[in-house]
């Protein structure tokens, strides 16, 4: 207990600058800081197993926001309460505030180069090929348990939000809803087949 | 007034934002771009391009970005800020309840539900940018005026994502090299 009264700066300081660093450092996304997290954390520090880890990152994936930072807040959170929570989500907020807050200020000038803003025009197609491509991909995972269910609520979130403007905070309320009244149900149905 | 605009709308994109960086776009789309007005979708479509190439989550990044255009460094503080509270109050709750049963079963079932909404969020989202790169406006189809360049850039980049499963990273800065190329040598 004495060792880890001593060792709570350190602690703080660890998480922090761990958090700080990776956040600074990684390029692409969240399943690839979530590797770097499981790597200092599990391997190097030796301060959550991996049995844990993988627990710890269901949660964030289920979370609303960004993985990566949820990732960092658990970890915070596990390894030092709330105030470790808030260290690792500052320390992981830090870095790309820092950069996108100068490139921003930047943006005009950078935006009116012309080699630059030719490059970012050919992106716009780029981004609308990416952005296609992921709606496949993700409307091939809503439907992949074929249930009239998920079809009914694809159909409607589409239409409502992709041609009527719907609000997509009230679509997500929609399905969640739908989704948890549906999983309810189903597990009532079967604890009454248990009876019988 | 404004501090309180981008603390509200951020506040509620961090609440909201399930499926990870590209699915909550429209969501972000919706907020910044259409009802606030902060953000032309030009704009919009750049900011994605330059968060994949800098470090950091995507949300992240537009939060911040959209923070100091608006109000300076403290505009980018409360955008960010805002836009991560709510997942950390969520993250933590969770966490406890997870320490204490266990179990997350409940949650998972939730989540599986809110996958329909996701890719409509995501096909929605392709629709318009895609509207914006072929057309340069997301509500407006002129089909003698298409820009056949980004068309075929873009098709060319879904052959190469779906079949040799490129990066979105790849996808992009060879778009954006194309596109400079053909733009360049063409004056289009």
């Amino acid at each position: 207990m004495k060792d880890k009264k001593i060792e709570k700066d350190h602690l703080y300081w660890k998480l922090f600058s761990t958090c700080f660093v990776i956040s600074m450092c990684t390029f692409g996304g969240g399943l690839v800081i979530i590797s770097m997290l499981q790597k200092k954390f599990v391997e190097e520090l030796e301060w959550i197993d991996h049995e844990e880890m993988l627990d710890l990152v269901a949660i964030a994936q289920s979370c609303p926001g960004v993985m990566a930072v949820n990732s960092a807040t658990i970890i915070g959170y596990h390894l030092a309460g709330i105030p470790g929570a808030i260290l690792t989500a500052f320390g992981s907020i830090l870095p790309p505030m820092i950069i996108l807050s100068v490139i921003s200020v930047f943006y005009k000038q950078f935006r009116e180069n012309r080699i630059v803003a030719l490059i970012l025009r050919g992106m716009q197609a780029g981004v609308a090929a990416v952005l296609i491509h992921l709606s496949f991909t993700m409307s091939k995972t809503a439907l992949e348990d074929r249930k009239i269910l998920s079809i009914a609520l694809f159909a409607i979130s589409v239409v409502g939000v992709a041609f009527f403007g719907v609000d997509v905070i009230i679509a997500i309320l929609f399905c969640g809803i739908a989704g948890g009244i549906s999983v309810l149900y189903e597990s009532r149905k079967q604890e009454k087949g248990k009876h019988i | 007034m404004t501090y309180f605009q981008l603390f509200l709308q951020f506040f509620l994109i961090g609440a909201f934002s399930f499926g990870g960086g590209l699915a909550s776009m429209e969501l972000i789309r919706q907020r910044v771009v259409a009802q606030q007005g902060w953000l032309t979708n030009s704009e919009f479509s750049d900011i994605i391009s330059i968060s994949e190439m800098t470090p950091g989550p995507l949300g992240i990044n537009i939060a911040s970005f959209v923070g100091v255009r608006i109000a300076g460094i403290p505009g980018t503080i409360i955008s960010t800020c805002s836009y991560v509270l709510p997942s950390i109050f969520i993250v933590i709750t969770i966490s406890w309840i997870y320490y204490r049963y266990r179990t997350l079963k409940g949650v998972q079932g939730v989540l599986k539900g809110l996958r329909p909404a996701i890719a409509a969020m995501v096909i929605a989202s392709a629709l318009k940018l895609t509207c914006n790169a072929f057309w340069g406006s997301v509500d407006t189809i002129d089909l003698p005026a298409t820009n056949l360049v980004a068309v075929a850039v873009c098709a060319l980049m879904l052959v190469l994502l779906h079949k040799k499963k490129v990066s979105p990273v790849q996808a992009i800065l060879c778009s954006g090299l194309i596109g400079a190329v053909v733009y360049g040598v063409t004056g289009l």
